[in-house]
């Protein structure tokens, strides 16, 4: 009995030490990130900044499985960014709906024989038409279905040009994003990749790729994440990409030097979690063979993105991003704590293993060892109580804060009925939408080799047009 | 207990974080009508005097609220506002004395973003005739291309080129020049295309220039060319031979040949692309993809023969340049 005493407060004590590192960790990367924020607007406000759209020539890639209610809109707004050099590539992965038709009919495009060489191989292309809209080149694929990771390297085998752009179908550019995500490259040489900010879109009305009006949107679960989605892009991305250590460039929106890609091998077939693999596979290519490299992140380069609305949806997504995760971490193992990986296989990868993705472990063993302690007659309940309250309210109020950041970069207005929605929000967030999602991720490796390729449906709407 | 301390200390940190975000939110708030009201005062100063109401400025006193960066950002607000609806030009004349001073103020200045600020307040303010009536200002804004902050550089030399006069901007680049390779060729042929004065004069001193420049700054004085329509096939179909000329620099003399066409240039690449001269394999690929926008039997020829090399590359750009010639072919027939 005294064994299991020690052992199970030695449990319970690691569990509270991990929880005060990890708001350690986010209380840091909040802080680190609204300076950063901040320093950012005041480089606006003194017009020091680049206004530059052009020069730089950019291939958009846009894959698209199933999307024939978004992927006309998402296309137009597309063709109106305030660029000049780009082209836009619809990649059809094989769609069973009308997809492919919607795309030839709104824009009018052709059937064209074009002669691909396929750097990275793809599963088999069928047709290629293009046209032109707004002045924009059109190129649409259409090949056999192989996935998102698949049909991104069928873009990039097409693409004309030496930087591109990977973008979901639902998902749409603000339109001064281009002209803000190419900031790094011409300040550095070494950049090979940058990343935008993804926002969620569902209470927001644009107008040509502006924020006319933002809401928070009427359903609950998108607002929450919101809060969520706010603390990690203003936050620990930043933070992360101070020592160029992030380990991810979100899929929705992130530039890409299309050789140093190739050269990698391109996205990896059959994952979930392709744009954090890509991240990682460029950090390890470019540490091995000895290349000066750095990937930045661009906060006020926003991408605006659909949430799903309803818990089953939100559920089938935070499980593949789970498994995407679980499949980095494994794949990239081999890179912890090695010296020629620095930062990125040191610090990066320690925080992505013990506070991304063994976090749910943790914290279901964590609660699980309580419950437990306080069965047996061991715990203070008083000071358990105390803590778990005080954790929460940390949480909350490391979310507020990032949501001021929000208002403050988005040069909102700031209405005091909505900073109180959103503290109530932030309550519910932390206080119940975590631990469901905690679950989740729990829960999302199980059966993992029945159901490695299965990417799971999510309910698709149009954003909100003025 | 040492655990509650450390959780007071943190709920304590998040807390001061939440009021400095409160306070913060809310100082920009009163800034931002601050500033509103300083930009509707300065509005009506700039009318006023316009409009011969009132003709009285004290620069002194102005020339000291603008040192501020605030208020400065007003000053250029308003006035950026009133130029788009009328000629201030006499009330820029009337105030030029006050830009002397706060030439000699931000030229001192150790804040980066205060003097990247300054610059592009001259560059869209002072026309080229007022900028030689304020002492110094070429040099505050030579000094700046040496500056670490790269927004000051680019804002310097955006001056430069907008107030200055062709020896400004040919001296400017010979800084940039020295400074070396801390120099990116979009952001200045950006710059150079903001030259306000005689295009084509620029460009022949550019071209005199070039073989003194580094590789970046040869790159965008191509890229200007090539913006401009200028005509200097000759000068540039010589660099394509000369062997001191790097590979990036001939790439991009490609690319200008690309958007202006040379039937000399057109004769060089047939001749070098069927007799195997060039070496360099990505100056070949381009050789190819330029050759693609010239109309003739000999290049279709050469095209339709490269599509079978062995190189991956010249194979994709040959192919490329042939869809791209039947494209264009499409679209003349419609």
């Amino acid at each position: 009995m005294e064994t299991v005493k020690i052992i199970l407060n030695l449990i319970e004590g690691f569990f509270i030490f991990y929880l005060m590192i990890y708001s350690l960790i986010l209380a840091t990367s909040v802080i680190v990130g609204t300076l950063s924020v901040y320093d950012n607007m005041h480089k606006k406000k003194l017009k020091n900044v680049f206004e530059v759209d052009k020069g730089i020539k950019i291939s958009i890639i846009v894959p698209a499985y199933n999307e024939e209610i978004t992927i006309a809109d998402t296309v137009e707004t597309l063709s109106k960014l305030e660029y000049h050099d780009y082209e836009i590539i619809v990649v059809n992965d094989g769609s069973k709906d009308n997809t492919l038709n919607k795309m030839i009919e709104t824009y009018n495009l052709k059937e064209v024989e074009k002669f691909v060489l396929n750097k990275i191989q793809t599963k088999p292309i069928k047709k290629v038409y293009e046209g032109k809209y707004n002045d924009v080149d059109i190129i649409l694929l259409d090949k056999e279905n192989g996935g998102k990771a698949d049909a991104l390297n069928a873009g990039i085998n097409i693409a004309n040009n030496q930087w591109f752009i990977s973008i979901d179908a639902d998902s749409v550019l603000q339109s001064d994003a281009l002209k803000k995500v190419i900031a790094p490259i011409l300040e550095d040489d070494d950049v090979i990749a940058s990343g935008g900010a993804i926002m969620i879109g569902n209470g927001v009305t644009l107008k040509n790729g502006r924020v006319e009006n933002y809401d928070m949107p009427k359903n609950i679960l998108a607002s929450m994440q919101i809060v969520e989605y706010n603390r990690t892009f203003l936050a620990s991305r930043i933070l992360f990409d101070k020592v160029n250590a992030n380990l991810i460039v979100s899929g929705a929106f992130g530039l890409f030097n299309k050789d140093i890609v190739i050269a990698a091998g391109g996205y990896a077939p059959n994952t979930r979690g392709e744009d954090m693999e890509l991240v990682m596979k460029l950090h390890t290519f470019c540490r091995v063979n000895k290349i000066k490299y750095r990937i930045r992140y661009v906060s006020d380069a926003i991408c605006w993105t659909q949430a799903p609305e309803k818990l089953k949806d939100l559920m089938v997504q935070r499980r593949r991003w789970h498994i995407g995760l679980y499949e980095c971490m494994n794949n990239y193992k081999s890179i912890f704590l090695k010296p020629e990986h620095g930062i990125v296989g040191s610090l990066s990868y320690f925080y992505f293993l013990f506070y991304e993705f063994l976090s749910p472990y943790i914290e279901v063993l964590g609660v699980m060892v309580t419950v437990l302690m306080y069965i047996i007659g061991l715990i203070n309940i008083n000071f358990m109580i105390a803590f778990y309250l005080f954790y929460t309210i940390m949480g909350v109020m490391i979310s507020i804060a990032t949501y001021c950041t929000t208002v403050y970069m988005n040069e909102l207005e700031f209405n005091f009925t909505k900073f109180l929605k959103t503290v109530v929000l932030c309550f519910f967030e932390v206080g119940f939408l975590r631990f469901v999602l905690t679950w989740v991720r729990f829960t999302a490796l199980f059966g993992y080799n029945k159901n490695k390729y299965f990417w799971g449906k999510v309910q698709r709407k149009h954003m909100k047009k003025a | 207990m040492l655990i509650n301390n450390f959780i007071y200390f943190y709920i304590g940190i998040c807390a001061l974080l939440i009021v400095f975000e409160l306070v913060w939110v809310q100082y920009i708030k009163l800034y931002n009508t601050r500033k509103k009201m300083l930009k509707i005062k300065f509005k009506e100063q700039i009318i006023d005097f316009e409009k011969g109401i009132n003709r009285e400025i004290n620069i002194q006193k102005l020339s000291k609220k603008l040192r501020n960066e605030n208020n400065l950002v007003a000053f250029q607000s308003a006035y950026e506002d009133v130029i788009k609806r009328r000629n201030c030009s006499d009330y820029m004349k009337k105030i030029l004395p006050a830009f002397i001073y706060l030439n000699g103020y931000y030229a001192n200045r150790k804040n980066n973003m205060e003097k990247a600020y300054f610059a592009y307040v001259v560059g869209k303010d002072i026309t080229p005739e007022n900028a030689e009536q304020i002492d110094g200002l070429m040099e505050t804004l030579y000094s700046f291309l040496n500056n670490k902050s790269i927004n000051c550089r680019v804002n310097a030399l955006s001056a430069i080129c907008s107030v200055g006069k062709v020896n400004n901007v040919i001296r400017a680049l010979q800084i940039i020049n020295n400074n070396g390779s801390n120099a990116n060729s979009i952001l200045i042929a950006n710059c150079l295309e903001k030259f306000s004065g005689n295009m084509h004069i620029l460009s022949v001193k550019l071209i005199n220039l070039f073989d003194k420049c580094i590789e970046n700054v040869q790159i965008a004085i191509i890229k200007f060319l090539a913006t401009i329509a200028s005509d200097f096939d000759k000068e540039l179909i010589e660099k394509l031979d000369d062997e001191y000329v790097s590979v990036d620099v001939k790439c991009e003399i490609m690319r200008y040949f690309q958007v202006n066409k040379s039937e000399n240039m057109k004769e060089w690449l047939i001749s070098e692309l069927e007799n195997e001269h060039i070496k360099a394999n990505d100056l070949i690929v381009k050789a190819i993809g330029t050759l693609g926008y010239y109309e003739d039997a000999r290049a279709d020829a050469l095209l339709e023969k490269l599509q079978y090399s062995e190189d991956e590359m010249i194979l994709e750009t040959a192919h490329r340049s042939i869809e791209k010639k039947q494209k264009q072919k499409k679209l003349i027939s419609i």
